[in-house]
């Protein structure tokens, strides 16, 4: 009798949890097909821009070095960071300029910047204290400030993936953080 | 913390005296090393209960180049693992396990449930006393739900509150076994299938995992045996968005010994020293030590 019940419970707990591993994966097969045009491509620039334009990458009002294209070419985006990148802390900070493909500056919307550690396969964490501010004065340009690193890490362990809108056209592009991020 | 370490100190001094006691004992066991799933029901027993404990200490961090650094997470975990297996028929039983754990850093802790696993194991071969070299096949299947708080939905700092993996894994696998001769030994291989994780980032899809684990060991008498191993465990690359992550693939290799009695019907106890990622080519992976010391009582 004591047996028996035992193979009932045993039984009943493994349906259920067949049943619940089922929905979990059901679930995530179904975001996984939503469309995903997020990936993202680092491009050299340098070269590529001055090619296009013949202007010299850098100067006043254009993109400067180290600025990226989005994968779909909506933008041009370009991060510059606070000195001294610390984890633990929501001191840290960056400056995001965001320009057309033809260079000239573009007052394109930040909609996301997220943290990510591609060899480690996470993000970071407190992202909702993140703060973007756009600089009245230049639409072009935003700060993000109480920026948080849940770990440390060297030149280009992080990265952070910016989402953005421009004329209409949302686009999403990686860029490398080159500073090391210290304990 | 001392109440856990005062705990583990009792089940040690215990287990000597377990030891000494020697009733008849069946000489069969599977592997048991805990690569695949904790409770290993011997073909007598239908029932059995597993009370582990677990210290885990001196963490260091393998980067994706292999090379060491201090770790940013806890510095220590401790995580009380329960277990219940039961016989399903002749040949196939099933377990399910979950853990409590508790994470400390700098005097900071602290405590969650992690995952929760289902496992069945199918004896396709058994063992016989007439012929000692036929050794046990088991074919196994192993589902973790994903319970625990996880590195994805952390809130604290250092990582303190992870106590999960974070994503679903169905794992099949096999395990070969001879245990009918004092020398004893066996292999298993397990293919972790991971489901697909939504996360901040995006549709976070972690790689196909294969764990491959040797055991060699012996039983001077029918009620103990003494093992040692290696784990080795290579994952493929992580997938963001269905973009292959660079340099995300991990391997880990590590080497543990167990002590156990074997007393059928009887309690038991279980002692594993382990080492994480303690040799060859590793990469983005915890390395550090891990005991753990454990009640098994059939019932």
């Amino acid at each position: 009798m004591k047996s028996q019940f035992f193979i009932a419970l045993s039984f009943t707990s493994f349906l259920g949890l067949s049943i619940l591993g089922a929905c979990d994966a059901n679930d995530n097969e179904s975001k996984a097909e939503e469309p995903q045009e997020i990936v993202a491509a680092a491009v050299d620039q340098a070269s590529v821009d001055q090619r296009k334009t013949g202007h010299e990458i850098g100067d006043e009002g254009h993109a400067p070095l180290g600025s990226v294209l989005s994968p779909n070419g909506v933008f041009l985006a370009n991060v510059s960071w606070s000195a001294n990148l610390v984890a633990g802390s929501l001191e840290n900070q960056a400056t995001v300029k965001f320009f057309e493909p033809h260079l000239h500056k573009a007052p394109a919307i930040l909609k996301s910047f997220k943290l990510f550690m591609p060899a480690m396969g996470h993000g970071s964490i407190k992202t909702d204290q993140m703060v973007f501010t756009q600089d009245p004065a230049d639409p072009s340009t935003w700060t993000v400030s109480k920026i948080y690193f849940s770990m440390p890490g060297g030149s280009g362990e992080w990265v952070v993936d910016i989402e953005a809108e421009l004329a209409g056209k949302t686009d999403k592009v990686r860029i490398s953080i080159p500073a090391e991020v210290k304990e | 913390m001392r109440r856990f370490l005062l705990l583990h100190l009792l089940l040690l001094l215990l287990l000597p005296g377990l030891l000494l006691r020697s009733p008849e004992a069946q000489a069969c066991s599977s592997c048991g090393s805990g690569g695949a799933d904790p409770v290993v029901l011997n073909p007598s027993e239908s029932q059995k209960f597993y009370l582990g404990l677990s210290h885990q200490w001196g963490f260091r961090e393998v980067d994706a180049k292999g090379e060491e650094r201090r770790s940013y997470g806890p510095k220590s975990k401790d995580l009380v693992e329960l277990a219940f297996a039961q016989r399903l028929s002749p040949a196939l039983f099933g377990s399910l396990v979950i853990d409590y754990a508790r994470n400390e850093r700098d005097g900071q802790t602290a405590s969650g449930w992690g995952d929760c696993s289902a496992n069945l194991r199918y004896t396709i071969l058994q063992p016989s006393m007439l012929d000692p070299l036929l050794p046990q096949i088991q074919l196994l299947l192993n589902h973790r739900l994903a319970i625990g708080r996880s590195i994805f939905d952390a809130k604290k700092e250092h990582y303190l509150d992870v106590f999960g993996a974070g994503y679903a894994e169905t794992a099949p696998g096999i395990d070969v076994w001879w245990g009918m001769l004092p020398l004893v030994g066996g292999a298993s291989f397990i293919y972790g299938i991971p489901s697909a994780k939504e996360i901040d980032s995006g549709s976070l899809k972690m790689g196909h995992v294969q764990k491959g684990i040797v055991t060699v060991g012996y039983m001077p008498n029918p009620s103990f045996k003494v093992l040692t191993g290696v784990v080795s465990e290579r994952r493929q690359g992580t997938e963001l968005d269905g973009q292959l992550q660079p340099d995300s693939d991990r391997r880990s290799n590590d080497v543990f010994l167990t002590v156990e009695t074997l007393r059928v019907e009887q309690d038991n106890l279980r002692f594993i020293l382990s080492r994480k990622a303690a040799w060859g080519e590793v990469k983005n992976t915890t390395r550090g030590w891990s005991t753990t010391l454990a009640w098994m009582r059939a019932l």
